[in-house]
């Protein structure tokens, strides 16, 4: 197996039929999001918060899936508004985009260095497996030292997308061309992204 | 001073304090960085507002007051206004319900969307979960009481529209259509679209006639006097119209959808009676089959269910004689359906809502796929219009077609997380891809 190059990606996006079909329902911003070997998805806007309770702790063993479901609280946010991510705080979150794997492809989904620079981690469980169907859940922590926002529709993650691969004439020409030794984040170079979220987030909203 | 001082004092003192305690949690949401029911909080502050003026101008009255039987009216005031400001503490449900909105996000989108083209550019929508059997609908709940006693709704401030929905619904997106239905008495709470109609009423050729023996039948049957009997077949035939009209407007922007919701709600519940604010539903369904095949639905009517449609069909075909001012009443709303029709085709504009298969069958497709059918191949936004249908079609066939499937259909599993998704997914689209 080897990553899906730009090209491939784009072909495996257009198949025909349905079923054979790299669908990710939207695709907002394909010439943004689809990379060289890689394919970028934004934050979804519902979340589930760990809960305070009485319970001593998570024990497999002993808790019903009522019960886990219990300790957590939804939460929902308005596309382009932020969510606070704490310190330590972990919170469950998804993908926006609804994913559907077919048969012939596999892949990993990795955050974004932009977002590893400030503490964040997106996915543990990072596996995706062939005819998987919908949005990716994402464990976010923070594991910096400051609170950090992370609004609703940020390209938070990449997938990385298996089956077969080919070199791509899409020379990597990002934020981090060259890197010597560990690079501060870039992520206010993201802040015209962020301010488009926050428009559309606006135009949702009618202001 | 004398007993009645006292009581007076102590009553006025006592609204005070209703309204104090029930401004706080105005206050939490308007100083608490919210954003959702901030016009709704406003309002609110405004009727405290409004409230404690009041009770400045009766303290100013009652210091005037030339005998006892003006200071005891003024305490009756005051008593009855102490229950009504009590009453208004229904009202923080709502404030809550804006803060935890009870339908999801892509619903919430689709509603806010078609009540800023409906209703105002500025408009401020709280969905409220209540105990309530049907759907309902109030738009600024407040302004006669606000204008009557403060200084009225500052210019520029957001319509509040409330709707309120059974909380057994919560989350059967199919019936949520039924909301269009709710914007439409918003819409024409804020355009007068049935003072147009009823203006147009009396300039037709045989309305006033019929109108006049209506009267005169109802006075004679009841012993009412003349004005009486008019005010009363005026104000049936009013609430009928609207009734008629917010049909028509939700019909004429979802399409089938709209017959579909309002089968599975509605009409399980009665079908030839008539309401005093509402006309029979035969009746309805007759006119919501008319403007359907008038905006060309027909065929997609019959291929979607071919039972369902031959049922509502021999529905609306069914002739039913209705007694007395009832029988006016269905008459005038059928004589008055292309006046209604008109006002509704001038309200929506581009938003009436035309049959496209193609992408009807592209969204279907993703449907069946079990893919939130959000954005079409080209790019585009899917229609929310149109994935609501799909969804509707689809759970109509999952359901094994025929009218048992209509009663079943918004409970459809499959659904219950496609459709939100789809709509949330869709408005988002929409709006990113917006010039």
């Amino acid at each position: 197996m080897s990553l899906l190059s730009h090209e491939a990606l784009n072909a495996a996006l257009a198949v025909e039929p349905l079923e054979e079909r790299l669908t990710i329902m939207p695709m907002l911003d394909p010439q943004q999001q689809v990379g060289p070997a890689s394919i970028d998805v934004r934050l979804g806007t519902r979340f589930r918060v760990l809960r305070r309770t009485d319970e001593s702790g998570i024990d497999p063993a002993a808790h019903s899936q009522g019960a886990l479901e219990r300790g957590q609280q939804h939460v929902t946010v308005g596309f382009g508004r932020p969510i606070w991510l704490h310190p330590g705080q972990f919170v469950l979150g998804s993908t926006l985009e609804f994913l559907r794997f077919p048969a012939q492809l596999g892949g990993y989904v990795v955050g974004r260095s932009s977002w590893g620079r400030v503490g964040l981690l997106v996915a543990t469980a990072i596996m995706i497996q062939p005819g998987f169907a919908g949005n990716l859940t994402l464990e976010l922590v923070n594991q910096g030292e400051g609170p950090i926002a992370l609004y609703a529709g940020c390209r938070i993650a990449q997938l990385a997308i298996h089956a077969l691969d080919a070199p791509t004439a899409q020379a990597y020409t990002g934020k981090y061309v060259g890197p010597t030794g560990p690079q501060v984040t870039r992520l206010a170079k993201e802040a015209a992204d962020i301010e488009r979220l926050k428009e559309v987030g606006d135009r949702l909203a009618g202001i | 001073m004398g007993a009645l001082d006292d009581d007076f004092q102590f009553v006025a003192a006592s609204v005070e304090r209703a309204a104090r305690l029930q401004r706080r949690e105005c206050r939490d949401v308007l100083d608490g960085g919210a954003l959702r029911g901030l016009a709704l909080a406003r309002h609110l502050d405004l009727v405290y507002d409004a409230v404690e003026q009041r009770v400045v101008d009766r303290r100013a009255e009652y210091q005037l007051a030339p005998d006892d039987t003006v200071r005891a009216d003024a305490i009756l005031e005051m008593r009855q206004l102490v229950w009504d400001v009590r009453g208004f503490q229904s009202n923080l449900a709502w404030l809550a319900a804006a803060q935890q909105p009870p339908l999801d996000l892509g619903t919430t989108y689709f509603l806010e969307d078609a009540a800023r083209a409906l209703v105002a550019s500025q408009v401020e929508v709280t969905v409220v979960s209540t105990e309530h059997t049907s759907y309902a609908t109030s738009s600024d709940p407040w302004e006669p009481l606000i204008s009557a006693w403060g200084g009225g709704i500052p210019a520029g401030e957001p319509t509040v529209v409330i709707v309120f929905i059974p909380r057994r619904e919560e989350r059967s997106g199919l019936l949520h259509p039924l909301i269009m239905h709710e914007l439409g008495h918003a819409a024409d709470s804020r355009h007068g679209l049935v003072d147009r109609i009823w203006q147009q009423a009396g300039q037709r050729k045989r309305f006033p006639k019929r109108f006049s023996a209506a009267v005169a039948e109802f006075a004679a049957a009841t012993g009412a006097g003349i004005a009486d009997a008019n005010d009363h077949v005026t104000r049936r035939l009013r609430s009928w119209i609207a009734e008629s009209l917010c049909d028509c407007v939700a019909v004429r922007h979802l399409g089938p959808t709209y017959l579909y919701s309002f089968l599975a709600e509605v009409a399980a519940g009665s079908m030839d009676e008539a309401g005093p604010k509402h006309p029979p539903p035969r009746q309805r369904i007759k006119l919501l089959l008319q403007n359907l095949d008038a905006d060309r639905w027909t065929q997609v009517l019959t291929e979607a269910d071919p039972r369902v449609d031959g049922w509502v069909r021999s529905l609306a075909a069914k002739n039913v004689d209705y007694s007395e001012t009832d029988d006016f009443l269905t008459w005038a709303v059928d004589e008055l359906r292309a006046v209604v029709r008109a006002e509704t085709g001038r309200l929506l504009g581009t938003r009436v809502l035309a049959p496209d298969v193609a992408q009807l069958s592209e969204v279907t497709a993703l449907i069946e796929a079990g893919i939130p059918p959000a954005q079409l191949r080209n790019g585009d936004a899917a229609s929310r219009e149109t994935i609501i249908l799909a969804c509707w079609q689809s759970a109509l066939a999952n359901a094994g077609g025929g009218p048992e499937a209509l009663a079943v259909a918004p409970d459809a599993p499959e659904l219950a997380d496609l459709l939100p998704a789809a709509l949330e997914l869709s408005a988002v689209t929409a709006a990113w891809t917006a010039p």
